[in-house]
């Protein structure tokens, strides 16, 4: 320590090393060398650095030195992440745009199964990954699935040809292993899908179903040698955020009195924030993810019509669902929709309430609304046509991917937001204050100010 | 307890010359305030720039300091300040 405080005490301003080095370097001798002494010696050095008028970028570059060294630190600290990635070679069928589309069609239906809740709570919770245990003992199940979500990134390639999987994970055996099991679930569902084809296919038409895309793997799961995240990285954000406070420190020691008023004005106005959140009703929310598929009909079927579009379908399903709902429950229920293709899609069912179990109820309710009404509606136009006849037979294509959520925590108030924003109120009331008492002489400097 | 560090080092080269380490242990003794050596020389550099204080010939590396005439002013000046709002205070914690 005692070593660390004589190197702090060179970075005193040269002109003040000439005068009081020797004198200072002796006091070093005498004092107790602790952590106290360190940070003080560091203050002093700091606050006569820019009161001797040491350029902004001096100090900037002194500072990001710092941040970039404490950026060292704590990637040594960080928890380290294994990335493993495998390939998959995706071969569209002979047949033009359509067939392309069909493909694609295929490809994200097997990603959402794939990626849907109930798979990944299955990968997490067998026995011989066991993955996330410390987060699934801390946070809710749906924030793990989340987390999951977040850690698999899925690329594919501007032909389409082949797309990559990705997954990152703490432990580097575990990492490949999970990608096996994603990898085999996309090859598998990709097998299924075929499979349900050609079943329905002849089932509804006595044909063979045309040849659909194949998934195949092209490069097994790698086994990661490095951790994630780089140092690199760590370095960029440490030069960031020590640039960032040495714009702080500067504008502390230059103007102490107004970064003080800022800095009270700032946190009485993040206490406000938060304490009105606490005034608020709470709201929760729950989620559910249907996704909607056309009927499987020969081209032919459709010479000379215009298929319903997935938007049309899923609105005019809306109106029924929610006009049938009471009390007026149909403001709490927002509905997103995510087209893949024209007549593909899934939509993301919120619903709000008061209470977990009362969103959760009613996002049911609007789910099994939605089955029932499309069953109604397939039932009553058997009579149209021999095609809807076969359609029926075929089965509802509406597959809930994920069943409503029960909410853990409540949505809104979002308490962050709120005392974020009353800070930032605050720190501009502060800055408003001090612009309207500025003197409007010159400042006196005589007395002297506590170093 | 008066925490200002120019006044503290003031009252410590009142009662006679003393160098930084002599003047930490002087104001924690007079005061029971222990200055960082980063504050202590801070202090020095201001209270030498307004001639408060004046620094001798260095005793083996040591520099001692001495109160000047502007200083003792200062000084009486803040004491007798203080002494007055010590007695007002008093006054209104008897009882009546």
């Amino acid at each position: 320590m005692r070593r660390g405080i004589r190197l702090l005490a060179k970075c005193y301003p040269r002109a003040w090393r000439e005068r009081y080095g020797v004198e200072f370097d002796a006091l070093m001798e005498d004092v107790e060398p602790d952590l106290q002494e360190f940070t003080n010696v560091l203050g002093g050095a700091v606050k006569l650095q820019l009161a001797s008028g040491t350029a902004l970028w001096k100090f900037l570059g002194v500072m990001a030195l710092v941040g970039i060294l404490a950026s060292v630190g704590a990637w040594k600290l960080a928890p380290q992440r294994y990335v493993s990635t495998a390939q998959l070679r995706v071969t569209p069928p002979d047949g033009g745009d359509v067939a392309k589309a069909q493909a694609d069609q295929d490809l994200d239906l097997m990603l959402q199964t794939t990626l849907s809740r109930g798979s990944l709570m299955e990968i997490i919770q067998r026995p011989s990954l066991n993955l996330y245990r410390a987060e699934r003992m801390r946070i809710p199940v749906e924030d793990v699935i989340q987390q999951m979500r977040s850690d698999i990134m899925v690329r594919r390639d501007r032909e389409g040809s082949t797309f990559s999987v990705s997954f990152a994970y703490p432990d580097r055996l575990k990492s490949p292993a999970v990608l096996r099991e994603l990898t085999r679930k996309l090859v598998e569902g990709n097998a299924m899908v075929a499979r349900n084809r050609e079943f329905i296919w002849l089932e509804a038409w006595k044909e063979h179903a045309p040849p659909g895309v194949t998934v195949e793997p092209a490069a097994p799961p790698s086994y990661p040698s490095d951790p994630e995240p780089r140092l690199s990285i760590f370095l960029a954000w440490g030069f960031g955020v020590g640039l960032a406070l040495g714009v702080l420190v500067f504008a502390i020691v230059r103007q102490p009195r107004l970064m003080r008023q800022l800095a009270l004005c700032g946190m009485a106005g993040c206490v406000l924030g938060g304490a009105a959140s606490f005034l608020m009703p709470e709201t929760f929310v729950s989620e559910v993810v249907m996704r909607i598929t056309p009927p499987v009909n020969p081209a032919r079927w459709y010479a000379g019509t215009k298929p319903e579009s997935f938007v049309e379908r899923v609105e005019r399903l809306k109106n029924a669902v929610l006009g049938a709902l009471k009390n007026g429950s149909e403001r709490n229920i927002s509905i997103q929709l995510f087209p893949t293709t024209s007549r593909v899609g899934t939509a993301r069912i919120s619903a709000t309430g008061s209470s977990a179990l009362q969103a959760q109820s009613l996002a049911s309710e609007v789910v099994s609304g939605f089955l029932e009404q499309f069953i109604t509606e397939e039932t009553a136009r058997e009579g149209d046509d021999i095609r809807y006849m076969a359609e029926r037979r075929l089965g509802p294509h509406i597959d809930v991917l994920d069943p409503p959520s029960l909410p853990q925590t409540p949505a809104s108030p979002n308490r962050a937001l709120m005392a974020s924003l009353g800070l930032l109120a605050g720190l501009l009331a502060g800055a408003l204050m001090s612009w309207r008492r500025r003197p409007s002489g010159p400042a006196m400097t005589a007395v002297p100010q506590p170093i | 307890m008066v925490t200002e560090p120019t006044l503290l080092i003031l009252a410590s080269l009142a009662d006679g010359d003393k160098h930084g380490y002599a003047m930490m242990e002087d104001i924690h003794q007079l005061a029971g305030v222990r200055l960082g050596a980063g504050t202590l020389y801070g202090a020095i550099t201001r209270m030498e720039e307004l001639g408060w204080i004046a620094g001798l010939e260095s005793e083996e590396r040591r520099k001692p300091y001495r109160l000047t005439a502007l200083g003792r002013r200062h000084l009486e000046e803040q004491m007798s300040a203080l002494d007055k709002m010590v007695k007002r205070t008093l006054r209104r914690l008897k009882p009546a």
